[in-house]
This record gives C-alpha cells, sequence and structure tokens, in this order.
C-alpha cells in the first residue's frame, strides 16, 4: 500500500489536540493510546522525532522522554542505520507486568476519580445514544458485543471493550463525549482485563453490553444511562480490588 | 378564509424556494464529488485501453485533482477515493483521501485496514458503500461520527464511480460546522420555524429552539401531519425534508 508521507494525519484526532499537554507522560498516553486502538497499525514508522514533537507542540525533549517509555513498554521500537527510524510495535496482547506497574502506581483516589469521570461520560453518552443513535450505530455496537464474546486473546477482549465504549459515545453525536471517551480508554481500557484473580467474568462483561446496546436500540435513554453507570461502577469496584491485591503482593512478580 | 389559504400558500412557495438553494448547496458538494469521479473513470479506462492492470500506483496521478477541489472548497474536510473490494487484486480496501487537518495542512487519511483487528475501517461492510455498489446511487449520509475516519461530525457526499465495472465509490466530507454556515442562513430566512431532517427523522439543523439538532423525531415529518404546515423534499439523492412546524410555543 503507498502512503504519501508518514504523518500523523489519521490519527490527528487522537494525538493532536495536545494543547495543553506538555508533560511527557500525557504525550505517552496519547501515542499508546493512537497504538492501542490501532490508529497507529503494527509496522508503522512514525515522523521523525522534529516533526512529532511540532507537531505535538511539545519540546524535542520531552517527546524523547515519551518514546524513551513507550519503547520501555515495548510499544515502539527504534532501528538504526539508513531505513532507521522509530516504528510501533503493536503487540496482541499488552504486556502483563507493565498493566499490574500501571495498577498497582494509580491510587485509590485517582481510580475513584477516574470512575467518577467514565460513569458521567459513559452514562450521558448512553443515554444520548437512546435518543440519538442511528441503524448503524447498533448494528456497530452489536457487531463489537459479538466481537467481545468470541475474542480469545487478552488484547482482542481489551480492543473490543473499549471499541464498545468508544462507538457507544460516537452514537451519543457528540464529539466531545467522544474524545473524552477516547482518552478514558487509552487511560484505563486495558487495566480492566489484567488476569488476575477475581478473573473478570466476559459473560457478565457481555450481557452488560448486550443491556446498554437493546435500550439504545429500544431508544430507553433512561435505561440506557443507568445500565452504563452501574457496568462503570462495578468494573471499578474490580480494579480497586485488584489495585489492594497488587500492594499487597508487593513487587508484582508472578503470583 | 381566502387570506389564510394564500398565507398558507405563500409559506408552501417559500419552503419549496429554501428546499432548492439547500439543494444547491448539497450540489455544490457533488461538483467536487463529480470531478474526481470523472477523472478517476477516465483514468481507469486509459489504463485499461492500454492493456495494463489498474494498480493503486495509478490513483496517485488523481491527487492533484482530489487537492484542488480541497483548495477550491475549503468547507469540505476530506475528499477522496475509496475502492471496490476487488478492484486491486493486493488490496480488499484501498483509499485515495485527503483531508484538512487542524492546522488547516492538507494531509493523507490513514485508516486500519487489518482485517484482524477490531478497529478496522471496513468500509466494505458499511451501509452507503453497499448502496453505491448495489444499487448505483448516490447518498447525502449523516451527520454522523466517524472515529477513525474524520474523526469529526460531518455530513458525506458519496458517488459510485462506474466504468465497465464499479471501481468505488468518490466521497466528500462536510465538517457539520461549515455545513451550517452554508445553510443557516437559508433558514434564517423563512419566517416560520423549520427544521431541516434526514432519513433517519434526525434534525439536520433548525432555526428553532423547539428542536434540537442531532436528535430524532418521533416520526418522519409529513404534510399530512397536523403538527407541520408545510413539507418540502430536498431535492437531491438524500430523501431529506425541510419541514415548517405548526404553532411554536
Amino acid at each position: 500500500m503507498k502512503v504519501a508521507t508518514p504523518t500523523v494525519s489519521g490519527v490527528q484526532g487522537i494525538i493532536l489536540p495536545l494543547m495543553t499537554a506538555t508533560r511527557a507522560d500525557e504525550v505517552e498516553q496519547r501515542i499508546r493510546q493512537a497504538i492501542s486502538l490501532g490508529l497507529l497499525p503494527d509496522g508503522q514508522q512514525l515522523p521523525s522525532e522534529t516533526a512529532l514533537a511540532s507537531r505535538l507542540g511539545v519540546s524535542p525533549m520531552t517527546l524523547r522522554e515519551a518514546l524513551a517509555s513507550l519503547r520501555e513498554q515495548g510499544l515502539v521500537e527504534t532501528r538504526r542505520g539508513r531505513s532507521g527510524g522509530t516504528f510501533v510495535k503493536r503487540p496482541a496482547s499488552p504486556q502483563i507486568r507493565g498493566l499490574r506497574d500501571r495498577l498497582r502506581q494509580i491510587s485509590v483516589t485517582s481510580l475513584r476519580d477516574l470512575a467518577d469521570e467514565h460513569m458521567a461520560i459513559a452514562g450521558t453518552a448512553a443515554r444520548l445514544a437512546a435518543e440519538r443513535a442511528s441503524e448503524a450505530n447498533v448494528r456497530r455496537l452489536l457487531g463489537l458485543i459479538d466481537q467481545l464474546s468470541k475474542a480469545e486473546t487478552l488484547g482482542s477482549r481489551i480492543r473490543a471493550d473499549s471499541r464498545f465504549h468508544v462507538d457507544l459515545a460516537a452514537a451519543s453525536h457528540s464529539e466531545r463525549l467522544m474524545h473524552l471517551e477516547v482518552a478514558l480508554q487509552g487511560e484505563i481500557g486495558d487495566l480492566l482485563w489484567l488476569p488476575m484473580e477475581p478473573e473478570l467474568d466476559l459473560g457478565k462483561e457481555v450481557r452488560d453490553h448486550l443491556g446498554i446496546a437493546t435500550a439504545v436500540a429500544n431508544e430507553d435513554a433512561e435505561q440506557a444511562r443507568l445500565l452504563a453507570e452501574q457496568h462503570v461502577q462495578s468494573n471499578f469496584r474490580r480494579l480497586t480490588e485488584l489495585h489492594h491485591a497488587l500492594i499487597v503482593i508487593g513487587d508484582g512478580s508472578d503470583g | 378564509m381566502a387570506d389564510t389559504k394564500d398565507t398558507s400558500s405563500d409559506m408552501r412557495d417559500e419552503l419549496a424556494l429554501a428546499a432548492r438553494k439547500i439543494a444547491e448547496v448539497i450540489t455544490s458538494v457533488f461538483e467536487s464529488v463529480d470531478c474526481v469521479r470523472e477523472h478517476l473513470v477516465a483514468l481507469h479506462r486509459e489504463v485499461v485501453a492500454e492493456g495494463e492492470d489498474f494498480t493503486p500506483e495509478h490513483l496517485v496521478q488523481l491527487r492533484p485533482v482530489i487537492l484542488e477541489q480541497l483548495s477550491r472548497r475549503p468547507f469540505l474536510d476530506g475528499v477522496g477515493i475509496l475502492t471496490a473490494g476487488d478492484l486491486f487484486a493486493e488490496q480488499a480496501r484501498f483509499i485515495e483521501w485527503w483531508r484538512h487537518d487542524d492546522d488547516d495542512d492538507v494531509v493523507p487519511l490513514w485508516l486500519n485496514f487489518d482485517p484482524t483487528s477490531v478497529d478496522i475501517y471496513d468500509y466494505l461492510e458499511m451501509e452507503w458503500f453497499l448502496r453505491a455498489e448495489r444499487d448505483n446511487a448516490r447518498t447525502v449520509y449523516g451527520p454522523y461520527l466517524d472515529y477513525t475516519g474524520a474523526d469529526r461530525y460531518v455530513v458525506t457526499m458519496m458517488a459510485p464511480a462506474v466504468d465497465d465495472r464499479f471501481l468505488g465509490v468518490v466521497g466528500a466530507d462536510v465538517r457539520m460546522e461549515h455545513f451550517e454556515a452554508e445553510i443557516l442562513p437559508i433558514l434564517y430566512d423563512l419566517d416560520s420555524a423549520v427544521a431541516l431532517v434526514n432519513a433517519e427523522r434526525r434534525v439536520v439543523l433548525t432555526n428553532t429552539r423547539e428542536w434540537t439538532v442531532g436528535s430524532r423525531l418521533p416520526s418522519m415529518p409529513s404534510s399530512s401531519d397536523a403538527n407541520y404546515l408545510g413539507v418540502a423534499r430536498i431535492d437531491v439523492e438524500s430523501e431529506w425534508v425541510l419541514a415548517a412546524l405548526n404553532a411554536v410555543g
């Protein structure tokens, strides 16, 4: 496939509107998000550091710091030489160790705050989707539920789950809600699927999503909002429990 | 009684005139689409006539045509081609699509075409593409939010490109905020409260607070419905209507 130049054009919705971000971890999060949602496909070459830094409105130093961290997480690799550059590595599934580290480092207070934000966004998105979704939106949501129920790897479950939430927000016809949901999924969408006791019940996730999509299809705004809020809440209870467990385990050696 | 009749017939004339003006705005977008479409068909014909295989590399020749449309009509967010599933042997999905980015630079659009990915942008399965392929029909699609595509709230005008075979769809995205700037002045000129409504019974734009843009009406406006003073069709492949609401407030 002949693509003109390795610009970040197709992913600008994700990684360009970075007006306020000056810190490397925010840059890192945006790029991680674009990779995890498949906007930066495996093997894609990133623009040069200077070009990307100026696109993102950060200093080359900040970008280098973000890239170093992404490299450590195995999400990009830098090759030297004439055909060298920084390339996306989109692993089929994320490294468990990385997920554990992130969930351990986040505070319970931040987790609750994230849950609050997600409840506001997912709840409102579901309500508005019930009022505004097109038939195509509903078909897409049902398709993603089907993919989640059939997903066998950690990575494919994470992506089907995240895309459901992003497409639910897209069905609300609100650009802002959709972008907020994308940002939240980039931040926490993968943590939920951390394979640890108690294991996440795939059947319940599928039933939750189906309940929300059904309420949207039935144009039942209140029910859609309620189910979306309950879904977010129950998932955050699990994340909090896992966080506690990781702190108790200590350094996170497998077990 | 005679007065009422005149007023309502004036209103219907006014509504029909506004509907024609809206159709003109949409038609002007289709002019860009048609220009690219005609060049695509001509290019395909020429390549095939020379006994060559038509390949993605040939589409590069259409870039200047696409870029010219984007500079000519700055309110277009993006313009391009999405090719038929069986046009190229190697690529089931292929696009030549250019768009304005946030800095107003014109850049190519990237899409994820990895068939193993849940994030694949599978336009081959999308209803507007199927409609173009099956019915050889033009479509005004939206407004909708296209997460990994335009990533914005847009309306898309699309036309099938057909030579001796179906080549794909040529389209142009218009961001709703730009579309609004073209359409709302037409609605503000009217004395009645009106709404532009699409086939999904969604309020696309309106000149009154009685309706919310993006929301759906309980049913498609019809002139036999007492809630409406009149309904005029937008006469461009769209099934859109302009409806005047009876007694606001």
